[in-house]
């Protein structure tokens, strides 16, 4: 299968994006606010 | 060889990408609750009915999207799931009105998850592998869901906090539209079958309806649904109500979620080994003996974290277990329909713990009966998944031979 560059790039950046949001998330105080307790299924 | 695996591995990271952004997102909705609700002087029911109309959507719409990916691949499912996810997420932030809310959140998005998550998902990665190594893919791609409902709470509320909660629901619309294109990496015709032993929709649908071994799976993942949604909503109220601060809670639910990438991984990995019902019948069982010492034993911040872990270890490892004995009985050419069927009966599960929690604590002052119910519906689940054999159907050993 061949997948094409930009696909790579674009697969790299979601996950670095990922990893970059939650990061800053719970930097900004995530935790507290999951208190509010929504369902997690 | 090479390429086939190259194939594989490509087809498992886009899957797994998928379900973090589609199930990560979805984790976070709980909190648009308060601002929404305090902008628009809603009472909480408003956006609550709104999140439970989308539960029963996904679980209604889920057999179908899921016979739809069998049929003509499950790409186009995954774009427009994708496409009506994002649409949705954009009325969201547009929505003033408790029927507007219901149409976007509970409609569109229901749909929405219905094409992005775990059946129409898991479909794809048991078609792309091999038997041996299918229990294993299936835990990797649920366990990468778990990791983005993990990382996407936060996330969701650093938007709502830099943002708004509208524009925020703007931008999480924008990071849900990526599943449109990566659902180019996710290469999934359907099965090939050989010539005149085509199984129609209809005799797909009455071969597992005669079988007793996916009706027990459907029961038991119903207890999963009631658990895990029942503890998701209730366990921070419970236990602040038995004198736990608040952070406790917090502290239970982010534990649970961290856990759970473990759990179901691991669980994805026994299943390639073990017997999948036997170990559901354990992941039960385990599940009902963690209650009962959780309610039984004098309550702490300690044993809340415990129980916290434990319950995180347990908490979606059903699913590539449960997805993983559907593909074992009755192949993959159907898998996500099937799979779609059985996950109706954990949103209907869900649907009742969400909703059974709040409605027995009106009315008793208590979570005791619904702690109860719990401990007699896992036990159940246990008893439920045991007779199940994992030997595929006739069809399917007449097939091999042949």
């Amino acid at each position: 299968m061949r997948v094409s560059s930009w696909l790579v790039w674009l697969v790299g950046v979601v996950l670095l994006g990922f990893l970059a949001l939650g990061w800053w998330g719970w930097r900004m105080g995530g935790l507290p606010l999951l208190q509010l307790g929504m369902p997690l299924c | 060889m090479g390429t086939a695996w190259r194939t594989a591995g490509w087809i498992l990271l886009g899957a797994s990408l998928i379900l973090a952004l589609s199930l990560g997102i979805r984790h976070g909705f709980g909190l648009f609750l308060a601002p929404m609700s305090s902008d628009f002087g809603w009472g909480r029911e408003v956006f609550a009915f709104a999140i439970a109309l989308q539960n029963l959507i996904w679980g209604l719409a889920q057999p179908f999207t899921g016979a739809v990916a069998d049929r003509f691949g499950a790409r186009r499912v995954i774009v427009l799931g994708g496409l009506l996810y994002a649409a949705g997420l954009a009325l969201m932030a547009l929505s003033d009105t408790p029927w507007s809310l219901s149409l976007s959140a509970g409609v569109l998005i229901g749909i929405g998850l219905s094409g992005t998550s775990f059946s129409v998902l898991l479909g794809v990665v048991g078609r792309a592998l091999p038997p041996e190594q299918r229990s294993l893919g299936m835990g990797i791609a649920a366990a990468a869901g778990s990791f983005g409902q993990f990382i996407m709470l936060p996330g969701s509320l650093g938007l709502i906090s830099l943002l708004g909660w509208s524009a925020a629901l703007l931008a999480l619309g924008l990071l849900v539209a990526l599943i449109a294109p990566l659902a180019l990496l996710v290469r999934d015709r359907p099965q090939p079958v050989p010539s005149g032993s085509e199984q129609s929709l209809s005799e797909a649908l009455s071969e597992a309806a005669g079988h007793s071994g996916f009706w027990l799976l459907a029961l038991g993942f119903f207890v999963c649904g009631f658990q895990v949604v029942f503890i998701g909503v209730h366990l921070p109220s419970y236990l602040v109500d038995q004198g736990l601060p608040a952070g406790v809670g917090t502290t239970v639910l982010a534990l649970v979620g961290l856990f759970n990438v473990f759990g179901t991984y691991a669980a994805g990995w026994l299943g390639g080994r073990l017997s999948k019902p036997r170990l559901l019948t354990a992941l039960y069982l385990a599940r009902t003996v963690v209650i009962v010492l959780f309610i039984s034993l004098p309550l702490s911040s300690w044993s809340a974290y415990a129980f916290g872990i434990a319950m995180g270890l347990l908490w979606l490892s059903t699913v590539p277990l449960t997805n993983g004995t559907v593909a074992t009985l009755f192949g993959v050419r159907n898998l996500s329909m099937l799979g779609g069927i059985v996950f109706l009966f954990h949103q209907i599960g869900s649907f009742l713990g969400g909703w059974l929690g709040g409605y027995l604590y009106d009315h008793t002052g208590s979570y005791d009966l619904v702690w109860q119910l719990s401990i007699l519906f896992g036990l159940m689940a246990a008893a439920l998944n045991w007779p199940v054999r994992e030997q595929p159907v006739a069809r399917l050993r007449q097939a091999r031979v042949a």
